[in-house]
């Protein structure tokens, strides 16, 4: 019996440790960007002008509830893949990254810069989809299961991203161009997902109700898969 | 054991071989100085011995009895202290909040992060500003500090007093002799002659 306290012992205080250093990253991280704003400045600014000129071209059109729900994530995507890809480039290129390397156990780094990109996301949300739904008003509103879509699909959208963004950041050069390029086949099974499942949020159909429904439990996997599998690749991508 | 050991260590770039067959022992009090022409691979053997990097072959080992310090065994889960030109330290936090967040991640509350500052000669009154107002030698004396944190007993610093004044340089040295004395290992790589003419218990040139 001993044995085992003790390695239970051992990996609930690693456990532990590894959170706590977890929730330091996301504070640091959280700190300098309300220091920078580099991210949050990009990302709004991108969500605002999109969704002015979106409206801007289609306020007069009558548009279906699935073209409303793809434009939607077309712009939620964009507008978080603009500031996704610099929480290890950042790192990368201001030769902080060895010191993190040095201090942090490699799963506690994604994990910090999971909950930081998460938290960007929320933002990109937050900003968009009110400001989208005034412009782009859909035939109906199932808040409810909107907000489910948002969680989830932000969940996937952060954790593939944030992966993603490891990957690309010890490239030499082209690391945007290389970030949508290596995102793009990661993230489509998701945006699909999220489209048919909005689509149920937007109408009155009951088939697309349920298609919502059973897109939330694909959403879900697609956000656990990816977390669970980041986290034991990480430490292969994050040390050379 | 409390011994650092490098066993057959070998460095390459591609085709470019930049070091091989580097083995040594150090025992607590050891001050190890490390020379050669600049991109002989001092900094890669550094790295290498900290963690960071991952020779071709061969093994470093701390202590000696343990498994060897790999890329997936880094410095962060050991006792050793690593300050070096390609560590950078967070430019829009403070000197105080680095130091803080960096020894939390070793898992270190209350670590007396003014004390660290002013041993290194660096105004307590600008702990609060950030470090992208400090200058070249200040960051390093920061760096120093950083390196410090949690006491390790291994302390690896390459090219320490490359951009300090006479007043950083002889802060560095008391810190060296300070922890010698007290039973620690020093590792060191310098370009500067009298440094290694003067520092070091232990020699090491890499390259010819």
């Amino acid at each position: 019996m001993k044995p085992n306290a003790g390695v239970q012992k051992s990996f609930g205080s690693d456990l532990k440790h590894g959170l706590h250093s977890a929730g330091l990253i996301f504070k640091k991280d959280l700190q300098v960007e309300f220091r920078t704003r580099y991210a949050l400045g990009s990302v709004s600014l991108f969500s605002l002008t999109t969704v002015v000129a979106v409206s801007g071209a289609l306020s007069s059109q009558n548009l279906h509830s699935d073209v409303k729900a793809a434009l939607l994530w077309v712009v939620l995507l964009f507008a978080a893949m603009s500031g996704l890809a610099r929480v290890f480039v950042r790192e990368v290129e201001s030769g902080t990254s060895d010191a993190l390397k040095l201090y942090a156990p490699a799963a506690s780094v994604y994990a910090g810069k999971l909950l930081f990109n998460l938290a960007l996301v929320a933002a990109v949300e937050l900003i968009t989809v009110p400001l989208y739904l005034i412009v782009l008003p859909p035939q109906v509103i199932h808040p409810g299961l909107l907000i489910a879509v948002l969680a989830l699909g932000g969940l996937g959208l952060s954790s593939a991203a944030t992966f993603v963004a490891a990957l690309i950041a010890q490239a030499k050069s082209g690391k945007s161009a290389l970030f949508f390029t290596v995102a793009f086949p990661v993230l489509m099974p998701l945006l699909l997902v999220a489209v048919k499942s909005t689509v149920g949020a937007f109408d009155l159909v009951p088939t697309h109700e349920s298609q919502a429904v059973s897109g939330m439990y694909v959403l879900a996997c697609y956000s656990v898969v990816t977390t669970t599998a980041a986290l034991l690749l990480f430490e292969y991508v994050w040390r050379d | 054991m409390d011994v650092l050991e490098a066993d057959d260590i070998a460095m390459a770039y591609g085709p470019r071989v930049l070091f091989r067959n580097v083995s040594f022992t150090l025992t607590p009090g050891d001050f190890l100085i490390v020379t050669g022409r600049n991109g002989a691979g001092k900094s890669s053997l550094l790295k290498i011995l900290a963690g960071l990097s991952r020779p071709i072959a061969g093994v470093v080992r701390y202590p000696s009895d343990a498994g060897a310090i790999t890329n997936a065994n880094p410095a962060n889960e050991l006792p050793i202290g690593y300050c070096g030109p390609d560590i950078n330290i967070y430019d829009e936090l403070s000197a105080a909040e680095n130091l803080t967040f960096f020894s939390g991640l070793r898992g270190l509350a209350n670590v007396p992060v003014r004390d660290l500052i002013s041993q290194f000669g660096l105004d307590p009154k600008r702990s609060s500003e950030p470090v992208s107002s400090y200058s070249t030698g200040m960051r390093q004396r920061l760096k120093h500090a950083l390196s410090l944190v949690g006491s390790p007993r291994v302390l690896i610093w390459d090219e320490p007093t490359a951009t300090l004044d006479s007043n950083g340089r002889k802060l560095a040295e008391d810190v060296i002799s300070s922890h010698t004395s007290k039973g620690g290992i020093f590792i060191v790589a310098t370009n500067v002659d009298d440094e290694a003419e003067r520092w070091g218990t232990k020699k090491l040139r890499i390259g010819p």
